[in-house]
């Protein structure tokens, strides 16, 4: 892995910079960070995207649209675990000191469904949702780029909230 | 599920893995650096990379980086506990 210093560093700055923004945190230990980050340009340069760097990826975009970083496991893993798979994410508890960081087993299925539109649910008020942070909105489009987690148009999916969820007159 | 069966130390890893990184020098700490046998899967060409996980998934149904072999034993993740059962500290 050969990352320009100066690349890694912007894209350290500018990484940490949306994370705070969106109310996540990278991990503080700023070399394991930084060697994460250079594994995630190495993947763009190799893949042409972020793909998880502690994960095998096929090179397949569609296959892996799950593990380009963020991750669709990284808020369940952060509330369950403490830190991504990856641990380039912590929570707060993480970076206060207050919880270990551990090292985080694998949830992504082995099997996963063929990529691919998902069937719609009938009836409802359709919205989108973003499958990495589960940030909804309605719009006839989903956003350009995710306001909480900056996840990318391509991992918003459609969802129906059913008019059964809605509060009665 | 298959037990590997092998002396020398062998772990499966990913270059861009942070958690390989630390397995890695845990295991140059332990054997020294040409003391354990180590690959990274995310470097071999696609033919090559496929065998060997149809390999792993011998040991494992979801392989996941790094994966450590020993005689009997096939460590998933960076566990330093483990390590430590199997190579003694």
């Amino acid at each position: 892995m050969t990352i320009d210093s100066e690349r890694l560093r912007k894209t350290y700055e500018q990484l940490k910079a949306d994370a705070e923004a969106g109310g996540y945190h990278l991990n503080p230990d700023e070399a394991w960070t930084l060697g994460l980050i250079e594994g995630l340009l190495t993947n763009e340069d190799r893949y042409g995207y972020w793909a998880c760097p502690c994960r095998l990826a096929s090179g397949n975009k569609d296959e892996d649209l799950d593990i380009i970083c963020p991750c669709d496991y990284r808020d369940a893993d952060l509330n369950d675990w403490g830190a991504c798979y990856c641990a380039l994410y912590v929570s707060e508890e993480v970076l206060e000191g207050k919880r270990p960081l551990q090292s985080v087993p694998e949830r992504r299925p082995a099997q996963r469904p063929k990529a691919g539109p998902r069937p719609e649910p009938a009836g409802g008020i359709r919205l989108w949702r973003c499958r990495v942070c589960g940030y909804l909105c309605a719009r006839e489009h989903p956003p350009g780029v995710c306001p909480i987690c900056k996840a990318k148009r391509e991992r918003f999916e459609p969802f129906v909230l059913p008019v059964s969820a809605l509060p009665g007159p | 599920m298959e037990k590997p069966t092998r002396q020398r130390p062998l772990m499966y890893g990913l270059s861009t893995c942070g958690w390989c990184r630390k397995a890695r020098t845990w295991l140059e700490g332990r054997f020294g650096e040409g003391g354990f046998d180590l690959i990274y899967v995310d470097l071999l060409p696609t033919e090559e990379k496929m065998r060997v996980m149809d390999e792993l998934r011998k040991y494992t149904p979801s392989p996941a980086f790094p994966m450590v072999l020993a005689d009997n034993e096939c460590i998933i993740g960076y566990r330093e506990d483990e390590y430590r059962r199997v190579f003694g500290a």
